[in-house]
C-alpha cells in the first residue's frame, strides 16, 4: 500500500525529475569530462566548505569513519560528522531529513520507506561493502564445527529456547548453552532473525543481546559451551579467541567457513549481506556531498580494507558509481508487492529489480 | 536517643575487663586505619592503571590533531574544545542563575506569609533537583532544547530538514564548482532564500576571494579550453549547495544538537551543586557585616552588593570550579544530547555539532581494539589533568581567602 | 518628597543624587530578579515532570502496553520473545543488584574512614587521606567505567571464572567506590559535628576510645550518617556510565552478581543515545523508566532530608 505511493511518487519524480536525472552529470560534451577526484588525487583542495551529515549503523561505521577520516584530509575545509545511532536510529533522522547520508547494515525498511515518502524523501540505495555473520563458538568447543540454518534456527527460535546442547542434537553433550546475540537495533540482528528465524518467529528472549561487539567476542571467548553471532570482521580481528562454524548452505549443501574469499563471491550463503550507504536526493546538488561520495565509492574497496571489511567487486563498484552518476532513485530490496527480494547482491543489485522504474 | 547515663550503666555493667575493652578498642584503630588505606590503595591501582596504559600515547599530536580510525594516529582536539566550549557556556549560564537564586534564599528573607512559603519550596526542590539522576537531565534536555519540544522537528516536505526558525551570526552562500572543480560562492540573503539560478554574468567570489563573473556553457556548447577561461567556465546543469560562514555569535532555534543545548543540559545538571555551595558561602559570613550596613541605612540589595556578596565570593568560586569539573567530566547528559559521533572538526561556535572529553572516552573504551583502550587512557589522564588543574585553582582560591 | 543623597557605604564614591522612589523601584526590580532566578529551579522541576508524563503517556497509550504490565511484570522482553513485555522489574532488579554491591563497599568503608577521620586520625594522615577522597570524589564517572572495565573485571574473573565479561559485581564495585568519598564527607562532617563535650564525658567515666565512638559520638551523629547513606544509595541508583560500560546491556530478573544485567539508567542511556528509531515503543519506553528513577531518587532525597531534620540532635 505504502509502497504503491512511493512508487507513485516516485514515477512524479520521474517524469519532474528529468533534470534532475541530470544534474551535475559530468557533461558528455565537455572536452574532459571526468576530470573530478582522480585528477587532484594527491593535492589537497582546500576551497571546497560545506558539511556532510553521516548517521546509522555501528556496522558501516568504521567504513564511513575511515571515508570521512580521509575525505577531511584532502578536502580540508569540509566537515563530514558521522554519528552511530544504529541502522533504525540513522533511518529515522533520514527520513525527517536531518542528515545526508544514512549508513545502513540493511535494506530500508518498509515502514521507513513510507516515512521518507510521507516526508518527501528520496535516496539513492548505494551497496559499499560485504559484511558477513560468523557464527562463533569456543575455540576449544569439540562437537561442534559446522551448522546448518535449521539447527541454528532451534537454536535462537523462542518456541525452542533449548537449554542444553543436548536439546539441539543428540550427539552434543549434555551442558548448558550459552546464547549470545547483538542488540536489537542493529541491522546484524535484523538479518539474522530474517534469514534464521523468518518473519513470523521470535527470537527467544533469555539471552545476552549486547550492544557492544566486543562484549559478544569476548562473552564467547569466556564461555566454553557458548554460541553467538555477529559481524564477520569481528571474527577476523579475533581468530585466536573463537572459532568460526562453518555454515551449510541450504541450496548447495555445502559447509562453508566465512572468509573474505567466501563472501565476496556469495558462497558464504546465506549468512552474507552487503552494506549500504543511502544517499538523500536532495543533498546531491550540494558539490561537498557530492564529491564525498564520488570519493566513497571510488576508494571504496581501499577503504573497507582499512576498515576490516570485504568490499565488493569492482565490476560492481563501476555499477554503483554509475548508478549514482545516473541519479538513479529507489530501491532494488523490494519488488511491487512490497515484499522484499532474498539473495545474493549481484542477483538483487540489477536494473530490473528497481522498483521505481517500474 | 542514648543519654549519658545509660552509656555510663553499659559501661558499668560490661563484664568485659579493662584489658579486654583496650584489646577491642586497639583492634578497631587498626581496623580502622586498614580501611582508610583501602581508598588510598584504590586511587593508586586506577591511577597506576591509567598511566601505565595511556602514558606512552600523550604526545602534543595526540593532543591537537582529531579522532582517526587507525588509533595511532587518533587525538582528541575536537573533543578536548568541545568540553572546553560547553563548560565555558554553561558556567556562563550557570554563574549567574545560582548565586542569584542563592542571594534569593539567603540574603532576602521574606516577611509575609506566602513569600515565605516560596522560599520553603524553592530551597526543598533544590535539594530534591541536587538528586536526581543526570541521565534524567540528558533526556529532559533532549526534549526540551534539541527538539524544542518537537515543535520544529517537521522535515520541509522536499527532502531537507527546515531552516532553522531564528538565524543569528551567519552568512550564506550558494558554492558552485566551475570546470576543474574549481569552487565559486555566490552571496544569498539568508538560508531561506532560493537556490541561485545561473546565468551568464553571475556574479560570484572564486576561491580566491576574487570577485569574478561566470561565464554560462550551455547544454551542447564545448568547454574553453584557456585555462583563464576555464576558471570561470560553469557548465549549465551545475547545482548549488548551501554554505555558511558563521561568525563566533552564530545562533539559531531551535538548537539541535548543538553547544549551547548540551550545555543547558549540563546547567541544570550542576545548577543545584551551585546554588547549594553558595547558600553556603553566604551563610557563613557573620550576621554582624551584614546588619552593620543595614544599620547605616543600606537597602538590602546595597548590602548584598557591597557588603555580603564580596565576602562571600572565595566561597561561591569553590563550589562554582568544583561544580564546573563535575560538568567536564559528565558524560551521560552528553550522550543524550549529542550521542557518539565521530567529528574531525572542533566547534567553531554555540550552535557547533560537538562531543566532548569523556564521550570521546566512552567511545574508544567501547571499543574492539586495544589500541583504542591505550588512548582511551590517554585522554582519561588529559581529563585528569584538566580537573587537577581546576581543583588547585578551587584550593588556591580557598586558601588565599579563607586566611584573613 | 525630600530627595535625599543615600551613601551609606562607601562615601568617597560618587553615586548621582538618588530619590528614595528610584531606590525602591531598583531594589524592587532585583527582588523580582533574584524571584525569577529562584523560581526557575521551580520551573525546571516542573518540565522534567512534564517532559516524563508527557512521553509516558504516549508509551502507554501505544498497543500492547498497559501500565499494570509495566509494573508488575518481571519480564523486559521489547522485541524478544513470543510475548512482548515491559516489566520494570527486570530493570530494577538491576540496579538494585547493582547499588546493593555498591553499598556493600561504600557504606561499611565509608563509615570507617569517616570514623577514622573524625576521631582517629593524626593530623598528617588527614592531610593525605582527605585529598585522596576529595580525588576520588572528582574523578569523572566514565573513568570508573574504565577502571571497571579493565582491572575490576580481569581481577573478579581472575578470582572466580564464573563471572561474565559484563557482571553486575564489577560496576556495583565502581560505583561503589564512587559513592565512597560522598558516604565519608558526609558521615565525618556530622562525627564532628557532636561536640567535644560529649566525647570529654564518656571518657571522663572511663570508656574507651572505641566505647566513646561507638556509644556516644555515632548514635549522637546518626541522623546525619543515615541521611549520608541515603544520599549515597540515590546517587548509586542514578548512576549512569559505569553501568553502561561495565554491567552488560541484559534485562532479566536476576540477583546472581555474575550474570550480564541492566539497570533502569543502561537502558536510558542505550535509548536515548539514539539506538532506536524514534517510531518505536521502545524509545518511549525510556521516559516511563524515567518516571521510576526520578520517583525513586526524588523519594529517598526526601526521606533523607526528612531524617536530618527530624532526628538532628542540636547542641547549642
Amino acid at each position: 500500500m505504502r509502497l504503491g505511493l512511493y512508487r507513485l511518487l516516485a514515477v512524479v519524480g520521474l517524469l519532474t525529475g528529468c533534470d534532475s536525472a541530470d544534474i551535475a552529470k559530468p557533461d558528455s560534451t565537455g572536452s574532459s569530462p571526468s576530470i573530478s577526484s582522480q585528477s587532484s588525487a594527491t593535492e589537497t583542495n582546500t576551497s571546497l566548505q560545506g558539511t556532510v551529515r553521516i548517521d546509522g549503523s555501528s556496522t558501516v561505521y568504521p567504513i564511513s569513519e575511515a571515508a570521512s577520516s580521509a575525505f577531511c584530509e584532502k578536502f580540508t575545509k569540509v566537515d563530514v560528522t558521522v554519528g552511530v545511532k544504529g541502522t533504525g536510529g540513522g533511518f529515522s533522522e533520514f527520513s525527517k531529513g536531518s542528515i545526508d547520508i544514512s549508513d545502513a547494515s540493511r535494506p530500508i525498511k518498509q515502514n521507513e520507506l513510507a516515512e521518507c515518502v510521507k516526508n518527501g524523501i528520496r535516496f539513492f540505495e548505494l551497496p559499499i561493502a560485504y559484511d558477513g555473520l560468523a557464527i562463533c563458538v569456543h575455540k576449544d568447543n569439540d562437537f561442534l564445527d559446522e551448522i546448518s540454518i535449521e539447527d541454528l534456527k532451534t537454536i535462537y527460535s523462542a518456541d525452542t529456547a533449548p537449554k542444553s546442547w543436548k536439546d539441539v542434537n543428540a550427539s552434543f553433550p549434555d551442558q548448558p548453552m550459552k546464547v549470545f546475540m547483538p542488540g536489537t537495533d542493529s541491522g546484524t540482528y535484523d538479518f539474522f532473525k530474517e534469514v534464521v528465524i523468518g518473519k513470523e518467529g521470535n527470537v527467544r528472549s533469555d539471552l545476552t543481546p549486547s550492544e557492544q561487539d566486543l562484549a559478544l567476542v569476548n562473552g564467547i571467548a569466556s564461555e566454553k559451551y557458548a554460541i553467538g553471532f555477529f559481524g564477520a570482521s569481528y571474527y577476523f580481528e579475533s581468530t585466536d579467541k573463537l572459532k568460526a562454524l562453518k555454515v551449510i548452505d541450504p541450496k548447495t549443501k555445502q559447509a562453508i567457513a566465512p572468509s573474505a574469499e567466501t563472501i565476496e563471491n556469495s558462497t558464504y550463503s546465506p549468512l552474507g549481506r552487503p552494506l549500504f550507504i543511502y544517499v538523500n536526493a536532495a543533498s546531491v546538488k550540494r558539490p561537498e556531498l557530492r564529491k564525498f561520495v564520488e570519493y566513497y565509492i571510488d576508494h571504496a574497496s581501499d577503504i573497507c580494507r582499512s576498515a576490516k571489511c570485504v568490499p565488493l567487486t569492482d565490476a560492481l563498484y563501476q555499477t554503483v558509481r554509475q548508478r549514482f552518476d545516473d541519479r538513479v532513485e529507489g530501491t532494488y530490496f523490494y519488488d511491487e508487492a512490497g515484499n522484499s527480494r532474498i539473495g545474493s547482491l549481484s542477483e538483487i543489485y540489477i536494473e530490473s529489480n528497481l522498483t521505481q522504474a517500474k | 536517643m542514648k543519654s549519658l547515663g545509660n552509656v555510663l550503666d553499659e559501661a558499668v555493667k560490661q563484664p568485659n575487663s579493662v584489658s579486654q575493652r583496650m584489646a577491642t578498642a586497639v583492634t578497631f584503630q587498626w581496623l580502622c586505619r586498614l580501611t582508610a588505606l583501602c581508598s588510598i590503595l584504590v586511587l593508586a591501582v586506577l591511577l597506576y592503571t591509567v598511566f601505565s596504559k595511556g602514558f606512552a600515547h600523550l604526545s602534543w599530536s595526540f593532543l591537537t590533531s582529531s579522532p582517526h580510525p587507525d588509533p595511532t594516529r587518533a587525538g582528541i582536539w575536537p573533543a578536548l574544545m568541545g568540553t572546553f566550549w560547553t563548560c565555558a557556556a554553561c558556567g556562563f549560564l550557570t554563574l549567574p542563575i545560582g548565586i542569584g537564586t542563592a542571594i534569593f534564599l539567603e540574603e532576602f528573607r521574606p516577611r509575609n506569609r506566602y513569600m515565605r512559603w516560596l522560599h520553603a519550596l524553592v530551597e526543598l526542590n533544590i535539594a530534591n533537583l541536587a538528586g536526581v539522576p543526570s541521565v534524567v537531565y540528558g533526556i529532559v534536555g533532549l526534549a526540551a532544547f534539541v527538539s524544542m519540544f518537537g515543535l520544529m522537528d517537521q522535515s520541509d516536505n522536499a527532502g531537507q530538514s527546515k531552516p532553522p526558525f531564528i538565524d543569528i551570526g551567519s552568512r550564506y552562500y550558494d558554492q558552485f564548482l566551475t570546470l576543474d572543480d574549481r569552487v565559486v560562492l555566490v552571496p544569498v540573503d539568508s538560508n531561506r532564500s532560493p537556490d541561485t539560478a545561473l546565468r551568464e554574468g553571475l556574479e560570484a567570489i572564486d576561491q580566491d576571494g576574487k570577485p569574478i563573473n561566470l561565464h554560462l556553457i550551455a547544454k551542447g556548447e564545448s568547454a574553453p579550453d584557456v585555462q583563464s577561461e576555464r576558471v570561470v567556465a560553469i557548465r549549465w546543469n551545475e547545482t548549488p549547495g548551501r554554505v555558511h560562514r558563521q561568525s563566533w555569535y552564530h545562533f539559531t532555534v531551535p538548537f539541535g544538537h548543538s553547544v549551547l543545548a548540551g550545555s543547558l543540559t549540563l546547567m541544570l545538571v550542576i545548577l543545584p551543586v551551585v546554588i547549594i555551595s553558595s547558600q553556603e558561602a553566604f551563610r557563613a559570613i557573620p550576621p554582624s557585616l551584614r546588619e552593620a550596613a543595614l544599620g547605616i541605612g543600606a537597602t538590602s540589595w546595597q548590602a548584598v552588593w557591597n557588603v555580603t556578596l564580596p565576602a562571600a565570593i572565595p566561597g561561591i568560586m569553590t563550589g562554582a570550579i568544583l561544580a564546573m569539573s563535575r560538568a567536564i567530566g559528565e558524560a551521560a547528559p552528553i550522550m543524550m544530547i549529542s550521542g557518539i559521533v565521530f567529528i574531525t572538526r572542533a566547534p567553531s561556535n554555540l550552535m557547533s555539532v560537538f562531543t566532548v572529553l569523556s564521550l570521546q572516552i566512552y567511545d574508544w573504551a567501547g571499543r574492539h581494539e586495544a589500541g583504542f583502550h591505550a588512548i582511551s587512557a590517554a585522554a582519561i589522564i588529559v581529563l585528569l589533568l584538566l580537573l587537577l588543574v581546576f581543583n588547585s585553582i578551587a584550593i588556591v582560591i580557598r586558601q588565599k581567602f579563607s586566611q584573613p | 518628597m525630600a530627595t535625599i543623597t543615600i551613601d551609606p557605604i562607601n562615601p568617597s564614591q560618587s553615586y548621582p543624587p538618588r530619590s528614595l522612589t528610584a531606590l525602591y523601584v531598583r531594589e524592587w526590580i532585583v527582588k523580582v530578579m533574584l524571584a525569577s532566578c529562584g523560581l526557575l529551579s521551580l520551573l525546571v522541576t516542573g518540565s522534567i515532570i512534564f517532559v516524563l508524563v508527557k512521553e509516558s503517556m504516549v508509551f502507554f497509550s501505544m498497543p500492547g502496553i498497559s501500565v499494570t504490565d509495566f509494573l508488575t511484570s518481571t519480564e523486559w522482553t521489547p522485541t524478544l520473545g513470543n510475548e512482548v513485555h515491559y516489566g520494570i522489574w527486570a530493570l530494577i532488579s538491576g540496579t538494585i543488584l547493582v547499588s546493593f554491591v555498591a553499598m556493600l563497599i561504600a557504606l561499611p568503608i565509608g563509615l570507617i574512614t569517616a570514623i577514622y577521620l573524625s576521631e582517629y586520625a593524626h593530623r598528617r594522615v588527614r592531610a593525605i587521606l582527605k585529598p585522596v577522597l576529595e580525588v576520588l570524589a572528582g574523578i569523572p564517572t566514565v573513568v570508573y567505567g574504565f577502571f571497571a572495565l579493565t582491572v575490576i573485571t580481569p581481577s573478579l574473573k581472575f578470582v572466580h571464572p564464573g563471572f561474565n565479561i559484563y557482571n553486575g559485581m564489577s560496576a556495583g564495585i565502581a560505583v561503589g567506590i564512587l559513592c565512597l568519598p560522598i558516604v565519608t564527607s558526609m558521615a565525618e562532617d556530622a562525627l564532628r559535628a557532636v561536640p567535644r563535650s560529649l566525647r570529654e564525658g564518656a571518657f571522663g567515666l572511663g570508656c574507651t576510645k572505641l566505647e566513646v565512638t561507638l556509644k556516644v559520638v555515632l548514635p549522637a551523629a546518626l541522623s546525619g550518617i543515615i541521611s549520608a547513606f541515603l544520599l549515597a544509595i540515590s546517587r548509586a541508583v542514578g548512576e549512569t556510565m559505569i553501568v553502561a560500560l561495565a554491567s552488560g546491556s541484559q534485562p532479566h530478573l536476576t540477583l546472581d552478581p555474575r550474570e550480564a544485567t541492566q539497570t533502569m539508567t543502561g537502558w536510558m542511556i542505550q535509548m536515548g543515545s539514539g539506538d532506536t528509531s524514534q517510531f518505536d515503543a521502545r524509545y518511549y519506553s525510556m521516559y516511563a523508566v524515567a518516571c521510576i528513577l526520578f520517583i525513586l531518587t526524588f523519594a529517598l532525597t526526601m526521606v533523607g532530608n526528612w531524617v536530618r531534620r527530624r532526628f538532628r540532635e542540636a547542641y547549642e
